[in-house]
């Protein structure tokens, strides 16, 4: 039988501006801010990114000695070859022993560095290794594009580890195909959908989200009931679609709602769900985490409860909110390319 | 009267960052055994009793507002900012230090309010590496 692993600790972390959506289509007036289901989103401040944010989560945990490795999952690190896992070592004071790497794929990045962080505790590498989901979306988006009406930032930091476990590992199943229903290519800033004919077909979200689903359950066996899902959501509407495919209560969807308040959180975004959905649970209740990435592909992973989690840090990460209009969403987040040097700027 | 559009900022070189990083990211100054007052930046002597023993100590991050000021001309690379409020500080430990307080306006903060700190960029990428430093922020 293989050694107990589990999450230890979930801690989440948002920028304080909030863009209210329908500020968006004043400008573009591309009538999908209605559609969307988020009302607002989280705006980058000028001085962060995604590993400050990843910073300000872990900074929340009772972090041990002894974390043995960081997976840090992003697509939108601000260094294409230096790793961000590396530089938040550093930051929390765990570095130079440490096994450091960032994970990328698109959106189901955060659970992919969870998936590896367990794998690398029960391999019994080490007691403790952190996995962290960060994204900072909003600066991928093109002005105008449907994504700059839902794209926010956020961070959700996991500690895995064998002792102590609050949630532990039950299975994992995972999908992945050619779809390109999203990209960004080298040189571009920006993120590309792939066409209406993805997101009215479901061939790249539903179909990999319902096939890692279905997997799971077939690994769990009969009689798996969950008492609350986690759920990537890039907009406020998938989860319902969702229920749906999968055959998945909605209900089990609301308890971890992340997108009307704070947008696409990209890989934090299942791993923030969660940490609301860890909030209250009963010792002994089934909780199910499912990802996805454009590109594409699915995790879906099920835990059981040991112990609740404390949602405090996603509580304070909502009620510290300023509001910010589209005007200066669009200066904090360098959505027009310039000069670096204005000439009122005193040197 | 032409203007001299090119000029790069004085921006710390990944060596020097690389030096001072543990301050920076941690808030890693010095304790004094001696007399038991705390220093940062780290010193090599106390500035109390110039013992010449110290070990180091990594701060909270907690403290307390003295008094604030507006900055309303940025230095290079911050251009882009509107005004931002700076603080005097002091740690719970005893040191007095000088930051940027982020996530608030001026108008909105006061001396004695208390605060903790937060990791952000002090230099955007604008030389090809961003910095990382200490600011505060509202305690929750």
């Amino acid at each position: 039988m293989n050694p107990a692993v589990g999450i230890v600790d979930l801690a989440f972390a948002a920028p304080s501006g909030r863009l209210a959506t329908a500020d968006v289509e004043t400008v573009w007036q591309s009538g999908s801010a209605k559609r969307s289901g988020v009302h607002e989103r989280a705006v980058l401040d000028p001085d962060a990114d995604v590993i400050t944010l990843a910073a300000e989560a872990a900074r929340r945990l009772k972090l041990p000695s002894n974390i043995g490795a960081i997976f840090f999952g992003t697509q939108s690190s601000p260094d294409l070859s230096r790793s961000a896992a590396a530089v938040l070592a550093d930051m929390l004071g765990i570095a130079p022993a440490v096994f450091a790497t960032d994970v990328r794929f698109s959106g189901k990045s955060g659970t992919a560095a969870l998936a590896m962080a367990i794998a690398w505790v029960r391999a019994g590498f080490s007691e403790y290794a952190l996995a962290v989901g960060a994204d900072a979306l909003c600066l991928r988006a093109a002005p105008g594009d449907p994504l700059e009406i839902t794209a926010g930032a956020g961070a959700a930091c996991v500690l895995v580890g064998n002792t102590n476990i609050a949630a532990r590992f039950e299975a994992l199943a995972s999908t992945a195909s050619d779809a390109a229903d999203g990209f960004r290519l080298e040189g571009d800033p920006y993120v590309r959908s792939g066409g209406a004919g993805f997101a009215s077909s479901g061939i790249g979200d539903l179909q990999h989200m319902v096939g890692a689903w279905k997997l799971l359950l077939a690994r769990l066996g009969d009689g798996a009931n969950f008492a609350a899902v986690a759920a990537q959501q890039p907009d406020g509407r998938l989860t319902g679609r969702l229920a749906r495919a999968a055959g998945i209560d909605a209900e089990l969807f609301t308890g971890g709602s992340v997108a009307p308040m704070l947008g696409d959180l990209g890989a934090a975004s299942p791993l923030a769900a969660l940490l609301r959905q860890m909030e209250g649970r009963q010792p002994g209740d089934r909780v199910g985490l499912l990802s996805y990435g454009f590109g594409a592909g699915s995790d879906a992973l099920s835990f059981i409860v040991e112990r609740p989690i404390e949602a405090a840090s996603f509580h304070q990460a909502i009620e510290r909110r300023r509001s910010v209009d589209y005007p200066t969403a669009v200066r904090w987040e360098g959505r027009y390319r310039r000069h670096a040097h204005p000439l009122s700027v005193f040197e | 009267m032409s203007q001299n559009v090119t000029a790069r900022p004085v921006v710390a070189g990944p060596a020097r960052a690389w030096r001072t990083r543990r301050n920076r990211y941690g808030l890693v100054g010095s304790h004094c055994r001696s007399c038991q007052s705390c220093s940062f930046p780290p010193r090599r002597r106390c500035p109390r009793c110039a013992d010449a023993v110290q070990e180091e100590a990594v701060f909270s991050g907690r403290g307390t507002v003295i008094c604030l000021a507006e900055d309303h001309s940025p230095l290079a690379g911050h251009g882009d900012r509107a005004p931002r409020p700076f603080a005097m500080i002091r740690l719970e430990e005893g040191p007095v230090l000088m930051a940027e307080v982020v996530d608030a306006e001026y108008d909105g903060l006061s001396p004695e309010q208390p605060v903790e700190m937060v990791i952000r960029k002090w230099r955007p990428e604008q030389s090809g590496l961003a910095l990382y430093g200490f600011k505060f922020r509202v305690a929750s």
